[in-house]
């Protein structure tokens, strides 16, 4: 039934590799998948060049901030039958997007001494540019998330994330409210669930890093901290963290 | 169904013994039960098939009731398990639960005339209906057959037409959305629901029996009422998210009605003032 | 049969319930709010049973857990994962509208074909419940007759009359767990406290829904534009179907099990709140706006549930109200659409 092993690539664009990380980082597992997947291209582990046979997956980090990257990921959509954007950066900009929301080069010269030397433009998600068949959410993605992932692909069946909640999986958890109680916004009502809702199980909110989760009202939640007396300032810090929540792709 | 002791969300295994093409989008599978089992279903009742290591989905049987010891689902690929189910080979084993749900009422209707109104891939659960009547012909009175589709080369069951054709007092008509380019279509062009220009009615002594997609049966529904039919003469299977078969997982309700277990053939009467019915 | 048990007795009667090996879920105090937990026999001075409401409803979480693997199917071979006798289960403490709660599942997973998961757990379980000391605004208890006392449906009851409890059997099973363990029995003063201490609770609730009638009104108003102006406030977060303890729905998902090479068929706690809950093949949604969605959760509740199962759906423990980030009120919603609110 399986057409032989996957064959997958591994790519980064504008990231801090945390992602990638994951990956390595899957271990033991990793070895298991590994038996129906074979790494063609992963820079982080091996020099080897870009492969010149076609790819059935290509997983991509990171966002796309200048031009070398946007002709990247059209080359990498073009050698790959399946692209799969692996976390924030590259499903929406993430982190890096902060700074869409700032004049150009404002961010760069707090940021570097010396940005003359820094090429990176506005930064967006890789649907910007090219078809992405599927995402993996979180900043940085989930090891459990990728591997059922890579193991549905093996058998040529696109993956699925369940659509609920961090909020939903924040309560399973038995945790008190930390937006009830202590008024601090937690973006969990509208965010895509599946990181076990990480943050607000350990005391800190959710900063909605996994998307905005397709059917939920954010208008809705940014009534409910206003009404609750969160400042529109941080209302407005705590929305465009992970590049502005009401641009976000749905899922 | 199965023993009342049985675990109901445990599927028992069936051998893939034949997988037709329908078109493009549309494979037929014929299944076999192991064990010596066998399903024993009433047309328009449904099962659950489990490609392992993917999940569950509910389809229509689609198979004449006749055939003790094989049935058919015909699937479209649509979604993860459909896709999993066309890598599947003759010979492969997949899990069936069920079979599920309220059939067409065939003995309510018995004496009748009936009229057949099928949309797309609404043709699957009434094709037993068709097989059915064909065996036990003097059961039922004049039978008009209506199916439309979009294009000639998205119905299914085509290889059959003539065989449906030759059923004593039986017609069958037939009509598309578009005819592309080159393509051979000597019937009509335009909705379903046109087709019933063809049919003249005896009045308080036809049902109806439909299944489509929801528009279309929704259009479908409002033209037989004005023709004057009775919600009770008109009869729908409809198509919902399930994940259980048996009334536990909630997905399918509508209103008060479970579509698992209060249908998926519901007397029009039954839900016609139920939200969410289309959507 | 009713017995006295001093306050500090409690920890030795836990100790007791362990003793029969009986795994003891109890409510402990975290941070500001209780939580039931799995309890050892070093935990047992922990349990505290002066709570209003926890956050999860615990029936619910113990009968039908978050995620529960249903199948394990390795080489052709199906393992079915059901709960074993051996794993005896005490909860001790639920209050009177956490066991209706308990008692309304059981008429959707005992229906037939009953479901073999909850069937096990729910025969596994002994129930020591708790009448009501207390009540805080959000209670709406006494509109569904589900509290804050209960007469059926526990194995043993305790109410609490300041420096002790009243115990009393519900069952034989709940005789056969006090089994020796001595407690004096009640007075006929202590079951005079008990019905003193009902009455007070009783007076301190204050939320009420009217349900003369409320299910034609419900029916009436499905159409009515209060379920939009709530789709503008709601979240779509789907929090009220976690902490209601009679929402039951679930999905199903197969995921594979690298290290056994197995496949595990899992079910998960599912919300009608949800996108996903009524999408079926190629998109199509029948309920798309989020206000059809807030239309399915109450009328769920408060109306189509007395067709399905013969008893409205809410026990009114107020956990929706406490936990929607938004602040909507089932009560007011049903108020409203009674013309009792504007």
């Amino acid at each position: 039934m399986m057409n032989g092993k996957l064959k997958v690539g591994v790519f980064k664009l504008a990231s801090c590799s945390g992602c990638q990380m994951v990956l390595v980082h899957l271990e033991e597992s990793l070895l298991e998948v590994l038996k129906y997947v074979e790494l063609k291209y992963f820079r982080m582990v091996s020099d080897d060049d870009l492969p010149n046979e076609p790819l059935d997956v290509a997983i991509v980090e990171g966002a796309v901030t200048n031009e070398e990257e946007g002709i990247m990921i059209k080359k990498i959509r073009k050698m790959s039958r399946f692209l799969i954007a692996a976390g924030a950066c590259a499903a929406t900009g993430g982190l890096n997007a902060i700074k869409n929301t700032t004049p150009e080069g404002e961010v760069e010269s707090t940021v570097y001494s010396s940005p003359e030397y820094i090429r990176s433009g506005k930064a967006f998600g890789l649907n910007e540019y090219v078809n992405v068949d599927a995402y993996l959410y979180g900043c940085p993605i989930d090891g459990r998330e990728l591997i059922n992932t890579l193991m549905s692909l093996a058998i040529r069946v696109p993956p699925y994330i369940p659509g609920i909640t961090v909020c939903m999986e924040c309560k399973m958890n038995g945790n008190e409210c930390i937006f009830l109680t202590r008024g601090e916004p937690c973006l969990g009502p509208v965010t895509v669930g599946g990181c076990n809702a990480l943050c607000p199980s350990n005391g800190v909110t959710c900063e909605g890093c996994r998307g905005v989760l397709k059917g939920t009202n954010p208008k809705g939640l940014e009534l409910a901290w206003t009404n609750a007396g969160v400042s529109p300032d941080l209302i407005r810090l705590k929305l465009r963290k992970y590049s502005d929540v009401y641009k976000l792709l749905t899922r | 169904m199965s023993n009342e002791s049985e675990n109901p969300y445990l599927p028992a295994f069936a051998k893939v013994v034949e997988i037709r093409d329908e078109n493009s989008t549309t494979k037929t599978f014929k299944l076999r039960m192991l064990n010596n089992k066998a399903l024993r279903f009433r047309p328009g009742q449904f099962d659950i098939i489990s490609y392992f290591g993917v999940g569950e989905s509910a389809f229509s049987i689609s198979s004449s009731p006749e055939e003790k010891d094989v049935f058919e689902n015909t699937i479209r690929k649509v979604g993860r398990v459909t896709t999993a189910l066309f890598n599947v080979k003759p010979g492969d084993i997949l899990g069936v639960r069920g079979p599920y749900g309220k059939p067409w009422p065939l003995e309510r209707v018995m004496g009748s005339d009936l009229i057949i109104i099928a949309g797309g891939m609404g043709l699957a659960p009434l094709r037993p209906v068709i097989h059915y009547i064909a065996k036990h012909r003097d059961l039922y009175g004049s039978v008009d057959i209506l199916y439309g589709a979009r294009t000639p080369g998205d119905m299914i069951f085509t290889y059959e037409f003539d065989s449906w054709r030759n059923i004593p007092n039986t017609r069958l008509y037939l009509t598309v959305d578009y005819v592309p380019p080159n393509t051979k279509w000597e019937y009509d062009v335009g909705v379903v629901t046109e087709l019933l220009k063809y049919v003249k009615p005896r009045m308080r002594d036809t049902n109806v029996f439909v299944c489509g997609p929801e528009v279309m049966m929704k259009f479908t529904a409002q033209l037989l009422l004005r023709m004057g039919f009775y919600p009770s003469e008109i009869f729908l299977s409809l198509e919902r998210r399930m994940k259980c078969g048996i009334g536990k997982c909630g997905h399918c309700q509508i209103g008060y009605k479970y579509v698992c277990k209060d249908g998926p053939v519901f007397n029009l009467e039954e839900i016609g003032l139920l939200p969410d019915v289309i959507e | 049969m009713a017995f006295v048990l001093k306050k500090e007795e409690l920890p030795h009667f836990s100790k007791h319930i362990i003793s029969k090996e009986y795994g003891l879920f109890a409510p402990v105090r975290k941070e500001a709010r209780s939580i039931f937990k799995r309890i050892d026999e070093n935990q047992v001075g922990e349990v505290s049973l002066d709570y209003i409401r926890t956050i999860m409803p615990p029936l619910k979480s113990l009968l039908i857990p978050p995620k529960e693997t249903l199948l394990k199917i390795k080489d052709g071979k199906i393992e079915e994962m059901l709960p074993g006798p051996e794993n005896k289960t005490a909860i001790l403490g639920v209050h009177p509208c956490d066991v209706n709660a308990m008692n309304l599942l059981e008429r959707v997973y005992m229906d037939r074909p009953k479901d073999p998961y909850f069937e096990a757990r729910r025969k596994n379980l002994i129930i020591i419940a708790l009448n009501c000391s207390s009540a805080d605004e959000k209670c709406f208890c006494t509109s569904f007759g589900t509290g804050p006392s209960l007469e059926e449906g526990f194995d043993l009851i305790l109410t609490d009359l300041g420096d002790r409890f009243l115990v009393e059997v519900g069952s034989r099973k709940g005789s056969e767990l006090i089994g020796d363990f001595y407690m004096p029995k009640a007075s006929s003063t202590d079951l005079m406290e008990k019905d003193e201490t009902i009455r007070r609770v009783k007076g301190m609730i204050r939320r009420h829904v009217n349900t003369a009638g409320l299910q034609r009104i419900m029916t009436g108003a499905l159409y009515n534009p209060i379920w939009n102006e709530l789709a503008d406030r709601c979240t779509g977060c789907g929090a009220c179907n976690m902490v209601c303890p009679t929402c039951f729905c679930f999905n199903v998902i197969d995921e594979p099990e690298l290290d056994s090479g197995s496949v595990l068929r899992s079910r998960t706690w599912d919300g009608c709140l949800l996108w996903e809950y009524a999408e079926v093949a190629l998109g199509g949604n029948f309920r798309k706006d989020l206000s059809a969605r807030i239309r399915q959760f109450v009328n769920h509740k408060m109306n189509y549930w007395l067709n399905q199962y013969g008893a409205l759906g809410c026990v009114g423990c107020g956990r929706c109200i406490e936990q929607c980030p938004a602040k909507i009120d089932i009560t007011s919603i049903v108020a409203r659409l009674r013309g009792e609110l504007l």
